[in-house]
């Protein structure tokens, strides 16, 4: 069973963390661990990213570290997302998309989206844990 | 749903309200006795047919639950932030910086 912590939420057997109508943003993939990020095309920031099984892009500004208990995906000197093994099944996820000029990432109080703060949430067995959509 | 039941809009409420029922039962909340009974009017509305082919359905455990759906306004995304400015170490002893503190 694999359940991502991530700002205060617990996430369990969830196809993807967080998709933007209807495609997936963040997905968590264990055994081996790593992170697929794919933000909208057209972001006002022109930072889109995409990091998949395929690679990643911008080739230029976009670094992947990993090892075999973690996995981290940086814009330059940013970490935008770490994810850390504690055992087989549950990573500890931390997400700070601000640099890409998108309101996601999580500190002490909770995930944040937008205005929005999310704490002390269980999603069970969903395919996207959070959907966001206009 | 199979062995030929028709999906009439009575039978789509009623498998929707029995599943949001499953849930709360699931998860140990007071509310899914109040929401069975609740559930009884529409249960009796139902044909003979359709109560027998409920009545012999084997139902798993309900382990799902709905998405946590979130707006996307206007102010998730926006620019990039400015560039930090990189400041040089001064060179010389720092003065009167417990002063200004």
């Amino acid at each position: 069973m694999s359940t991502v912590l991530l700002g205060r939420n617990r996430f369990v057997e969830c196809g993807s963390i967080l998709a933007y109508k209807g495609v997936p943003l963040l997905r968590v993939i264990f055994d081996p661990l790593r992170l697929e990020l794919t933000t909208p095309d057209a972001l006002p920031s022109g930072r889109a990213v995409h990091v998949d099984q395929k690679g990643k892009s911008p080739e230029d500004r976009v670094r992947i570290v990993s090892s075999p208990r973690s996995f981290a995906i940086f814009w330059d000197e940013d970490a935008l997302a770490v994810a850390t093994l504690f055992d087989a099944g549950t990573a500890h996820l931390k997400l700070d998309l601000r640099p890409l000029g998108i309101t996601i990432y999580d500190d002490a109080d909770g995930l944040h989206i937008g205005q929005n703060v999310f704490s002390g949430n269980v999603v069970d067995r969903s395919a996207v844990a959070i959907s966001l959509a206009d | 749903m199979a062995a030929g039941v028709a999906m009439t809009p009575r039978l789509r409420r009623y498998l929707e309200l029995e599943r949001l029922m499953l849930i709360l039962d699931e998860e140990g909340a007071s509310g899914a006795d109040t929401l069975r009974d609740l559930m009884d009017p529409i249960w009796y509305s139902l044909s003979e047919e359709e109560r027998r082919v409920l009545d012999d359905r084997t139902i798993g455990r309900i382990k799902s639950m709905e998405e946590i759906r979130v707006p996307a306004g206007t102010r998730l995304f926006g620019p990039a932030p400015a560039p930090v400015t990189h400041r040089a170490l001064p060179k010389n002893p720092i003065s009167g910086w417990a002063s200004a503190a």
